[in-house]
């Protein structure tokens, strides 16, 4: 069996979803808004890339991709927030009425992307809608240096995005004040605010970065697939909340190992599924959710969601 | 001339479709606590069941090979447009037969379905839910039977063999209002009993409910039976109406789209469902209008009609967070409604 | 002010929507020229042609292409009425269906409503089935430019196809496999009607003329990457060591597909065999993917006559409204011009059974760039000969380049691999 492409996919989808995931549950975490319209943050974070790629000529360097796709991603979020769901935290709202907006807030965003294409797409002759692969002039100068030119370069970009946003949050969190006080607004933001933490400012904060490190999932994606459209984050959704909801949308390692889980499911086991058992790839969304409803209903989360999960009714009314 | 009967009746129509979905998922989900994110699954799973009723059992009562002439072959469907239009009987019985399983089998299947789901906390069970319908369309898929990724064709309407597409369109949409008012009566009659306050309280805290003695699983059970029961009819008019079905019909935007109705009307009354159903399915058909805009503008017009939807759910919203049900109208709106209704009285 | 009660509520919004809607409808009838026909100046007709593509989705990179087709079309019929002395114009009504069903039936139903009679589109099998029953019953010409499905070529109805039947083409193919000397083949295609049925027929003819089918591999649309998929690919035909790979998928899904595939060695040691699924698509004409044609020496079909003056000019002209053909432009265009010209046969009646005769009469002798227009007892265009390509670097650009032809007893190759 020739694994070694399923093994590359499983690998670069792991960080996509981690990308994506982890911020979803920070953002959950912290504002307690459930945002559909997150994966389009990883869709602007591609586009960004693509659209200054063309305008500015081919060969884009990855450190001024990951730098745009940060700040645009980071801006969409944070005006959705100031704009949408600060006035909405202003009337209490529901979780349900937060989750209905973004998709109203979802709409807008994609198909002011597919305007944008369309125009571009007839002001450049290229195909914005549908667009190619982007290879990283900087990533393949470090590849000659290192003599990494047998690997393919995407893998590279994931490793260098990946633990790069991986330590940089690890430091955040653990190292400064600055990511005390986020972990503080997410455990009981009352208390915080009490000890004179600015919670505005640390809320727009956040919903900058989670715009940010979303948008950096993109970044990868460009790279690595041979086709980028407006619908890119349509496509990833559910596996996105997928990941988010195993980890109870409270736990960031549970998040990680669930986002890494599906990658490999997705990847590794429905290759294996058809090359040994023949069965077709066409099954991958009843495998995929099958899967997901059976870990979520074995071990369901006790996280941030959840009230007080059934499975202990036999114990209180044995009680 | 612009035909409007002809596009009241079609947009009525999907609206009466919409409004049963809406209706139920306000009970499950204003009203229950249940927050569903599954909708389509029962709302699919209606659909195929009223599609193979009113497909394979239509052919093997008629006579027709169903291994030979499957509905999903141009040989079944040619088949099945002669049936229907020859046997009107036949076919209004066989369409009966195919929404009372459909209630019955999604109602199950739903009821079923509460049991290890309910495992999950409340905070969950949409998202799990939503995975059902992943799986199920999978398998639809998959299912040769079923057409696979093809999909169904020829599923009669139960009023074809009028012959006047007004007159069956108009007879279709009365069966499909008489069944919303169904679901209406239904659901209010359960808001008006004890069972309607035990509801509310499971919605507003399970665990106290729960503490007091409330069988809250098995509550929540029979109301996703009722309520699943209700969105597989709904499938099955759907089914026939369009009288296609495929796997890409049944994809979760369909229970967003559902949920954006009764939290833009009013999620915790099945008014308030019925006015976002009104509201979103008028606005989908009264936006093509743009497209006319072709000669003006330099993209393709068509996409503004998601981004003005998206505007008026984000801006209604936020101004009005509990539905547009809690809307004070202008002075002079009230005052003239009242009079008119009090004179009507 | 307490709000008002919910029934109240509900009748005074079902009230101001219906007057909303009325009053909505009148203006965009007078304001955008939707009436169909409709007079205006002195003796001016306009009559309007209503479209629905898939403007967004899955499809939306193949179908942006059509919207340009169609107004050249337009164009076409409009400078053609002028020259006949007929005060008529034409006028799209261009709908985005999403590449749904429901999307579909909506727009053919609002655009029925608002009194067109003819609609080009839509582009899926799966669209056009949900808007057969209502076309049938309402008897609204539907003239389909990319639908392929077995299961829609019924007699008399009101469906008719620009697309020829896969059934020619997957034979013509197959009998270019067998003189390329290929014995075996993997199948390796989208899990879509278009795609499934060229796969079903391909195997059948194939074998037919003594060559196997090894492995049918089906992926499924609506993912964001293939990678796994192409490494299944890859696995099977490592295992079975065939002559070739049979491809069918669209432009995103190609291009995602086929960028993959250029980084297997696996992959790159066989022929492939391809449709015109991708055929045009901007996106797949990159170095990578390219050079991967280049090294699997990959052949392509395609239902355009070889000898069509016609289609070399259509393509020249497209040029001008800032496009290029992809999968069934030719088709598109074809639809419309015999949507209007079945207008002017008919003498802009709106009767639909006049409609639809002066449709298959207009069709019989309407020559265009994909060919004869004439249709079948099925309503499906008939075609006999197709156009073989392959991707090249060309004058310094990556194009889609014809290389040859096959006809009813001839397969002609005119440009080495």
């Amino acid at each position: 069996m020739e694994i070694y492409r399923a093994i590359l996919c499983s690998y670069v989808f792991s960080w996509i979803y981690i990308l994506s995931s982890l911020p979803l549950t920070l953002s959950y975490r912290t504002t307690k808004v459930f945002n559909f319209a997150h994966p389009i943050f990883i869709t602007y974070g591609a586009y960004v890339v693509i659209i200054v790629n063309e305008v500015l000529g081919r060969e884009i360097p990855l450190a001024v991709a990951v730098f745009l796709a940060f700040v645009v991603g980071g801006l969409v979020s944070l005006i959705s927030h100031l704009l949408v769901f600060k006035p909405l935290s202003y009337q209490r709202v529901s979780s349900n009425v937060y989750m209905v907006t973004s998709m109203g807030l979802w709409f807008i965003y994609q198909y002011v992307l597919y305007i944008v294409c369309q125009l571009l797409t007839r002001r450049y002759d290229v195909n914005f809608l549908s667009y190619s692969t982007i290879e990283y002039k900087d990533v393949r100068f470090l590849q000659d240096v290192l003599g990494l030119n047998s690997m393919p370069q995407y893998t590279i970009t994931a490793t260098l995005i990946g633990v790069s946003v991986g330590v940089a949050l690890y430091i955040l969190f653990n190292k400064t004040v600055l990511g005390l006080s986020l972990r503080g607004i997410a455990d009981n933001a009352s208390l915080v605010a009490i000890c004179g933490v600015p919670i505005n400012r640390l809320v727009n904060l956040t919903w900058f970065l989670v715009g940010g490190i979303t948008a950096l999932s993109g970044v990868i994606w460009v790279n690595f697939s041979g086709s980028t459209t407006p619908d890119l984050g349509l496509n990833i959704v559910v596996d996105n909340f997928a990941a988010a909801f195993i980890g109870g949308l409270y736990s960031l390692p549970i998040t990680a190992v669930a986002s890494i889980v599906l990658a490999l499911i997705e990847n590794m086991l429905l290759a294996v599924l058809n090359y040994y058992f023949g069965v077709q790839p066409t099954v991958r969304i009843a495998i995929v959710f099958g899967i997901v409803l059976a870990i979520l209903v074995a071990r369901p989360p006790m996280g941030a969601g959840g009230g007080l999960p059934y499975r202990f009714i036999k114990r209180v009314s044995r009680k | 001339m612009i035909d409007i009967t002809g596009f009241l009746i079609n947009w009525l129509e999907y609206f009466a479709i919409y409004a049963i979905l809406a209706v139920t998922l306000s009970l499950e989900s204003g009203i229950s606590g249940i927050t569903n994110f599954g909708k389509v699954a029962f709302f699919g799973l209606g659909a195929y069941l009223g599609a193979i009723i009113n497909t394979y059992l239509l052919l093997a009562i008629s006579g027709v090979d169903v291994v030979k002439a499957p509905p999903y072959t141009a040989e079944g469907v040619i088949a099945l447009i002669e049936i229907s239009t020859l046997n009107p009987a036949l076919v209004l019985g066989v369409f009966t037969l195919s929404i009372l399983v459909s209630f019955i089998v999604t109602g199950v299947f739903g009821y079923l379905l509460t049991y290890p789901i309910i495992r999950v906390g409340s905070g969950f069970v949409g998202f799990t839910l939503l995975c059902v319908g992943e799986v199920l369309r999978g398998i639809y898929v998959n299912m040769e039977f079923v057409g696979g990724t093809n999909g169904m064709l020829g599923i009669p309407q139960p009023f074809i063999w009028l012959g006047i597409p007004m007159l069956s369109g108009l007879c279709y949409l009365l069966l499909s209002v008489t069944i919303l008012a169904l679901t209406y009566i239904v659901t209010d009659r359960i808001l008006g009993s004890p069972l309607g306050r035990t509801l509310r309280s499971i919605r507003d805290d399970d665990i106290a409910a729960l503490c007091l003695g409330k069988d809250v699983p098995k509550i929540k059970s029979k109301i996703f039976f009722l309520t699943s029961g209700f969105s597989g009819v709904a499938g099955t008019l759907y089914a026939c109406y369009v009288s296609s079905v495929n796997p890409q019909m049944f994809v979760t935007l369909v229970t967003f789209n559902v949920w954006a109705m009764i939290i833009i009307g009013g999620s915790e009354s099945p008014i308030g469902a019925i006015i976002g159903a009104l509201i979103l399915t008028l606005i989908e058909r009264i936006l093509p209008l743009i497209a006319s805009l072709n000669e003006y503008l330099p993209f393709t017009p068509d996409y503004l009609r998601p981004v003005f939807i998206g505007l008026i759910m984000t801006i209604v919203l936020i101004k009005y967070p509990r539905g547009l049900i809690s809307m004070k109208p202008p002075k002079f709106i009230k005052s003239a409604v009242e009079e008119l209704i009090r004179e009507a009285s | 002010m307490p709000p008002i009660a919910g029934k109240r509520l509900l009748a005074l919004i079902f009230a101001t929507l219906v007057i909303g809607l009325i009053i909505g409808y009148s203006t965009g009838y007078y304001v955008g020229g939707l009436g169909t026909p409709q007079t205006g100046g002195v003796s001016e007709r306009t009559y309007t042609l209503g479209v629905t593509f898939a403007l967004s989705g899955a499809v939306s990179s193949v179908c942006v292409q059509w919207e340009p087709v169609v107004r050249m079309a337009i164009d076409d019929l409009n400078n053609l009425a002028k020259s006949m002395g007929l005060n008529i114009v034409f006028k799209p009504h261009i709908l985005d269906d999403g590449g749904t069903a429901d999307g579909a039936l909506k727009n053919v139903q609002t655009l029925y409503a608002t009194g067109v009679r003819i609609v080009i589109g839509p582009a899926l099998s799966s669209q056009v089935k949900a808007v057969k029953a209502f076309s049938d019953s309402n008897k609204l010409i539907i003239i389909a430019p990319c639908s392929n499905s077995p299961a829609l070529a019924i007699r008399g109805d009101y469906i008719f196809r620009t697309q020829p039947s896969a059934l020619g083409e997957s034979k013509a193919l197959a009998a270019l496999a067998v003189q390329e000397g290929l014995k075996s083949v993997v199948s390796f295609h989208l899990n879509d009607e278009f795609c499934n049925v060229f796969a079903q027929s391909f195997k059948k003819f194939f074998e037919e003329s003594g060559g196997t089918v090894l492995y049918d591999l089906v992926y499924q649309s609506g993912q964001a990457d293939y990678g796994s998929d192409v490494a299944s690919l890859a696995s099977w035909v490592a295992k079975l060591n065939p002559d070739a790979v049979f491809y069918c998928g669209y432009a995103t899904d190609g291009a995602n597909v086929l960028t993959h595939a250029a980084d297997e060695p696996t992959l790159r040691g066989v022929r492939w065999l391809t449709v015109e699924g991708f055929y045009g698509a901007s996106e797949v004409l990159t170095h990578k993917v390219v050079d991967f044609a280049r090294a699997v020496k990959m052949i392509g079909i395609r239902p355009v006559p070889i000898t069509n003056p016609l289609y070399d000019e259509f393509v020249e002209k497209l040029k001008k409204y800032g496009a290029a053909p992809t999968l069934c432009s030719e088709n598109v265009y074809d639809a419309v011009m015999i949507a209007g010209l079945a207008v002017l046969r008919a003498g802009g009646s709106s009767d639909p059974d006049v409609l639809r005769r002066a449709l298959i009469e207009a069709a019989k002798t309407y020559y265009g760039p994909g060919g004869w227009g004439l249709f079948d007892e099925n309503g499906d265009r008939l075609q006999a000969s197709f156009r073989l390509w392959t991707m090249a670097f060309v004058n310094g650009t990556y194009q889609y380049v014809d290389i040859g032809h096959i006809t009813d007893s001839n397969i002609v190759i005119e440009k080495k691999l």
